[in-house]
């Protein structure tokens, strides 16, 4: 059973002041005539009444629906319950305390992703996109400031800011807000691989035409691309593990030298494991392409 | 031995104790005599040989095959408070199944037998048993039973009953035997039987086994004679025990799942309501992947673990009924009431909440089975296409469906619905986050604040909620992401659910290392808090948080707006159903049945380390309970 006190409705009724009243009898009244029981002590509303402090509604719609509830409320006649005694009742509501500004218990966690896309794609319980042998892939937001666990050296990629790319080590973490509030963190696991040996005849993924390197240290390469519509990539052999993380919304098709296609699509965030020893060129099907893409050592 | 070899016996050994043919009535005086005349240890008896133990002690008696049968179930916990009519079986347990698969709970009230097992069931997804008396255990069981019954839940529930009147002992034998014992529960259990030999027993029992867990799942009722399981059996005895396979769950006519998928690929704003949907830990991965597949609102009404509270597409806390054009029920008890709202004045009236020509579309397994008296069934929903199946054995081929009914433009409409649903849930989010706030500092602690405390010291835990929901903050505030952190209600609104069943829930999350946790209600607890000693008893890890509000607060609502309705006397609504003068000291109870516990707290800053203290006590495999002293509701 729930008391739904939609008091809102009744503020265009108010046509007068409000008169004075007596919090402190206000209170005892508020518990007497059983007030509390769905609204709490304090006014501030819980499963079976609304909150109704510390700011109620205009005194004479509160009086109008005090006496003549829309919902579930009991109604409270003149008998009972006096308009001065709703005066009283009244002034103690307007006298219980505003919140805290600020209640870390209440503010540590994370908020549910608001990016439509990543919700297919990222876990929104805390859980990493990502985690295999060499790597453990999160999706981390400025509002989740504990998260994730990130152990090893990591590489964060901003997804709010495109191109945007910080190195971290031993567990440190990247300022996410500094990277626009959203971004991708890639644990690297201590599982190193030299790069395979090219005996594809065609050359290397990277670089490739039109790419820009963004960094490289012993562990990683970090390359910045775009693909340009119709234009496909040359055909080229991966001989390192990568995450790919996208940056906009569209669809790449990837075609083997056998003449295999299959077609991806990803939205800004998607971000992807894709294992070495494959031979393939790009070409971007829907909408637009970029992402950075990080090579594993 | 087979049925007639055991009747067989039964009458051999009554025509044993009828000789020598002599008048019923002389043999009985003359007994009577020697009773009241013979020392209980003559002279010529201490000097003379000992007697033929033959008769008097056997090796093997038919509770020893009811054990065999029960281990062949996978049965591994028996809760029971002791009682005569099933002696041989509890015996049979402890001594010949070496107290282990089943081992034996020791429970205070029966109450709480039936609610642990109910607990348990909601966990680990397959029953526990229960022994009790078929008479006084049964009625001090019915409460519980009956919330389970409601719940879908399977209870495996054995009575001791002494059918043979001329076997009974005199006195509270007669008094705890009856004709037919499960008759008082039949209406709201799905099976039951009274064995007359150990063949039909074993046949029995699998049979219950089978149908208390074939969806919708119910508890089952095993009459077990008393005299059938004290009864020798001969050592070579082989009685075969039949072979189990539990029925899968059934899934939705295929033609029906493809009008379901086509109503919700063609729908604007489908809205997916699931209650008892989630039987299994794949229940939650399958529902995500539909409403993801249709980026649709999904409301979860809490019956199970169904949806991760902080999915984007969670629409719990948002009013998304309200604009839906389909709405898809998953197991709801109650569809009419997702659609309708009630107003509960002295005029009693009610009006739909949904917009003129809203699909409903039911995937239910309560469509395959209803019983007539009681009236849990809810009211007449008029859905416009119900799947009599299981929903969760349902969705897998429906969002295959779903998928190949979808093309490329609906897809974009979906992306786009998705992103509004994603705000929506975001912006509920922060609102409860803010509302959590108001009467922050106040004492008695707000039911959010309490809330809050608790997911501040847990979350980092592998924690699993098991009851309670701290007036519904607990779902707003927590982070709920896996499958066995939550199992939902009494199902009956019986209350004295709450203690029992986290207690049998506990006892099913002991073995997977994870920390129990449950928001106790005052009056809940009163009912049968014996349950807490059996916790102490068994060392069954709990943190019980007490959400003391001092009252039976739901009914003194009512009883409050029933003084509202006549106005003579709103001022002693709070007559019988106050809980207070003196106030209860829950700490104090819980220490005497051997709890950990702390309270009366009062001043919510003293909250926060109170549970911490609490949490490192049972993460050391104890039960521990926090007495707090909270607003109403």
């Amino acid at each position: 059973m729930r008391y739904l006190l939609i008091l809102a409705a009744a503020v265009l009724l108010q046509t007068s002041a409000t008169p004075a009243g007596d919090a402190d009898n206000g209170k005892t009244l508020f518990v007497k005539v059983g007030c509390y029981q769905c609204h709490n002590y304090e006014g501030h509303g819980g499963a079976a009444g609304a909150r109704i402090a510390p700011n109620p509604p205009p005194f004479r719609g509160f009086v109008s629906y005090v006496r003549s509830p829309k919902g579930d409320m009991p109604p409270y006649r003149e008998k009972t319950l006096s308009e001065q005694d709703l005066a009283d009742i009244y002034a103690y509501l307007r006298s219980r305390p505003r919140p805290p500004a600020a209640v870390p218990l209440l503010t540590s966690d994370p908020v549910p992703v608001r990016n439509p896309a990543a919700a297919s794609s990222a876990d929104v319980s805390g859980k990493p996109l990502i985690d295999n042998e060499r790597v453990t892939v999160w999706d981390v937001t400025a509002a989740d400031p504990n998260g994730p666990r990130v152990e090893g050296d990591s590489v964060w990629v901003s997804v709010s800011r495109p191109g945007e790319v910080v190195v971290k080590s031993k567990g440190a973490r990247a300022d996410i807000a500094a990277l626009g509030g959203r971004a991708i963190a890639i644990d690297l696991k201590n599982a190193s691989k030299p790069p395979l040996e090219n005996k594809s005849g065609y050359p290397n993924a990277f670089p490739r035409p039109g790419v820009r390197k963004v960094l490289e240290n012993e562990r990683i390469i970090v390359w910045d691309y775009s693909w340009t519509p119709n234009q496909p990539t040359p055909m080229h052999f991966h001989d390192k593990d990568v995450v790919v993380v996208y940056l906009a919304d569209g669809a790449l098709k990837s075609t083997t030298p056998d003449g295999q296609s299959t077609t991806n699509e990803f939205s800004v965030g998607t971000t992807r494991f894709n294992l070495r020893d494959r031979v393939h060129t790009e070409v971007l099907a829907k909408g637009s392409g970029r992402a950075v893409i990080t090579e594993l050592k | 031995m087979n049925r007639r070899g055991f009747l067989k016996r039964t009458a051999a050994a009554s025509a044993a104790l009828a000789a020598p043919a002599v008048p019923v009535d002389a043999q009985s005086a003359s007994q009577r005599t020697a009773a009241s005349t013979t020392p209980i240890m003559s002279a010529v008896a201490e000097n003379a040989n000992p007697p033929d133990a033959d008769g008097l002690t056997a090796d093997r008696t038919g509770s020893d095959f009811m054990v065999d049968v029960l281990k062949s179930l996978g049965l591994d916990y028996i809760c029971a408070n002791p009682g005569s009519s099933f002696r041989g079986l509890h015996e049979s347990v402890i001594n010949y199944g070496s107290n282990s698969q089943p081992e034996l709970i020791t429970c205070c009230h029966e109450e709480s037998s039936v609610a642990m097992g109910h607990g348990y069931a909601k966990v680990e997804g397959k029953p526990i048993g229960v022994f009790a008396h078929g008479t006084v255990g049964l009625q001090h069981a019915a409460m519980a039973i009956y919330n389970a019954w409601c719940d879908r839940v399977p209870v495996y529930i054995m009575l001791g009953n002494q059918l043979d009147a001329t076997m009974r002992r005199p006195g509270a034998e007669w008094a705890h035997s009856v004709q037919d014992a499960a008759a008082m529960v039949r209406d709201y259990t799905k099976w039951d039987d009274t064995p007359m030999s150990l063949p039909h027993f074993a046949e029995s029992a699998v049979r219950a086994y089978k149908i208390a867990l074939t969806p919708p799942m119910a508890p089952v009722v095993l009459v077990v004679n008393s005299e059938m399981q004290e009864h020798a059996l001969a050592g070579d005895a082989k009685i075969a025990i039949p072979k189990l396979a539990v029925p899968s769950a059934p899934q939705g006519d295929s033609g029906a799942v493809a009008e379901a998928a086509r109503l919700l690929v063609a729908a604007e704003h489908p809205v997916i309501v699931a209650d008892r949907f989630a039987r299994t830990p794949a229940a939650m991965k399958h529902l995500v992947e539909l409403a993801e597949t249709l980026q649709a609102a999904v409301i979860d009404q809490g019956g199970r673990m169904n949806f991760p509270t902080r999915h984007p597409l969670n629409q719990s806390q948002a009013r998304a009924i309200a604009d839906a054009d389909v709405i898809l029920g998953l197991e709801l008890s109650d569809f009419w009431g997702v659609v309708n709202s009630y107003r509960d004045q002295l005029n009693r009236t009610t009006r739909s909440v949904t917009r003129p020509g809203t699909k409903l579309i039911s995937i239910t397994s309560g469509d395959l089975y209803v019983k007539s008296n009681y009236q849990d069934f809810q009211r007449y929903a008029e859905v416009d296409l119900a799947i009599a199946a299981d929903a969760e054995a349902t969705l897998p081929p429906l969002i295959e469906a779903v998928k190949r009914q979808m093309t490329g433009d609906r897809k974009r409409v979906f992306e786009s619905r998705g992103a509004k649903l994603a705000e929506a849930g975001s912006a509920a989010f922060d609102r409860s986050r803010l509302e959590a706030s108001y009467a922050w500092d106040a004492s008695p602690v707000s039911t959010a604040r309490l809330s809050a405390e608790m997911w501040a010291q847990i979350k980092n835990e592998d924690w699993a909620l098991v009851n309670g929901t701290g007036g519904g903050w607990a779902r707003r505030l927590w982070n709920f992401d896996k499958p066995y952190q939550w199992i939902g209600g009494s199902g009956g609104a019986g209350v004295g659910y709450g203690a029992p069943a986290a207690v049998g829930a506990a006892l099913a999350h002991k073995k997977h290392g994870r920390l129990a946790v449950n928001i106790q209600n005052d009056g809940d607890l009163m009912y049968a808090p014996g349950v807490l000693w059996t916790a102490a008893h068994h060392r069954i890890p709990l943190l019980s948080v007490m959400h003391n509000n001092r009252a039976y607060h739901q009914e003194l609502m009512h009883v409050q707006k029933m003084c509202n309705r006549h106005s003579r006397g709103v001022d002693r609504g709070r007559i019988g159903s106050e809980l207070v003068d003196p106030p209860i000291d829950y700490a104090k109870v819980a220490q005497g049945l051997g709890v950990y516990a702390e309270g009366p707290i009062t001043d919510p800053k003293d909250l926060g380390p109170a549970i911490a203290r609490a949490v490192a006590i049972v993460k050391r495999g104890e039960p521990a309970l926090v007495d707090v002293v909270c607003q109403p509701r």
